[in-house]
């Protein structure tokens, strides 16, 4: 037995991304997350390194196309960049959006903070793109 | 490809809602295709491609009172700026956004046959 106790770290800045990202992808209204040049560069950058020599680090921030996740003291914050339906409206979708995630937040037993929502595009499903 | 269209969509974004749960932004650009779109819809309209619409003053609130210009060609058989039409336009960004549409004012110009 070591002297110090290894310290359980199972939920990670990366799970809470992708639970967000699946979260709203399963809200009517979501069509997709959109990936932003930012998101990329910050992939590629010391974020990265971070990621690979500490891929079960709870601290940190995770970046994927349209989501980012950190964890601050159990305090998770997520940014959601995305694209909504033109049959919906996008404040409500982005509020559905928000409660989801912040529901599916708490059954990891951390603590949902701000989740930020950029929406970028407002299209018809399958069709013509508005931008 | 992906990241680069996103990109040039991102734009001015525009705070929607903010509490203490997070904040909403919606990008410039999609609020104005909404409008473009809504034109588009009216019959004998041109494309949505041929219109031009954008925010001002763009730095502005959107809770406060805000103003768009559109400009777009109209077919010389409909009247563009009749009831109809414009209650299409101007009712798009409720629907679509969930705010207030503001003052709209649209400029033709150009007139064609359809």
């Amino acid at each position: 037995m070591p002297e110090q106790p290894l310290q359980g770290r199972l939920i990670t800045s990366q799970l809470i991304a992708l639970l967000a990202a699946r979260t709203a992808l399963e809200t009517p209204g979501v069509l997709r997350l959109e990936p932003t040049i930012q998101g990329f560069l910050a992939r590629l950058g010391p974020a990265a390194l971070h990621n690979l020599r500490n891929p079960g680090s709870q601290n940190g921030t995770y970046r994927h196309d349209g989501v980012s996740a950190t964890i601050t003291d159990g305090t998770t914050h997520v940014h959601l960049d995305m694209a909504t339906d033109t049959a919906y409206t996008a404040s409500t979708v982005a509020e559905t959006v928000r409660e989801r995630v912040n529901e599916n937040t708490r059954h990891t037993a951390l603590t949902p903070g701000h989740i930020d929502i950029s929406i970028f595009a407002i299209e018809h499903p399958r069709s013509t793109t508005l931008t | 490809m992906d990241i680069a269209c996103a990109e040039f969509r991102r734009s001015k974004k525009i705070l929607l809602t903010s509490t203490e749960n997070g904040t909403t932004e919606i990008s410039e650009q999609a609020l104005s295709s909404l409008i473009r779109f809504a034109a588009a819809a009216i019959p004998g309209s041109a494309h949505d491609a041929a219109a031009t619409c954008v925010r001002a003053p763009p730095a502005s609130p959107l809770k406060t009172a805000h103003r768009w210009s559109l400009l777009m060609p109209a077919p010389t058989s409909s009247s563009i700026l009749g009831s109809p039409p414009l209650q299409a336009i101007s009712s798009a960004l409720p629907a679509g956004v969930g705010i207030g549409a503001g003052t709209i004012n649209i400029t033709v110009e150009d007139l064609y046959d359809a």
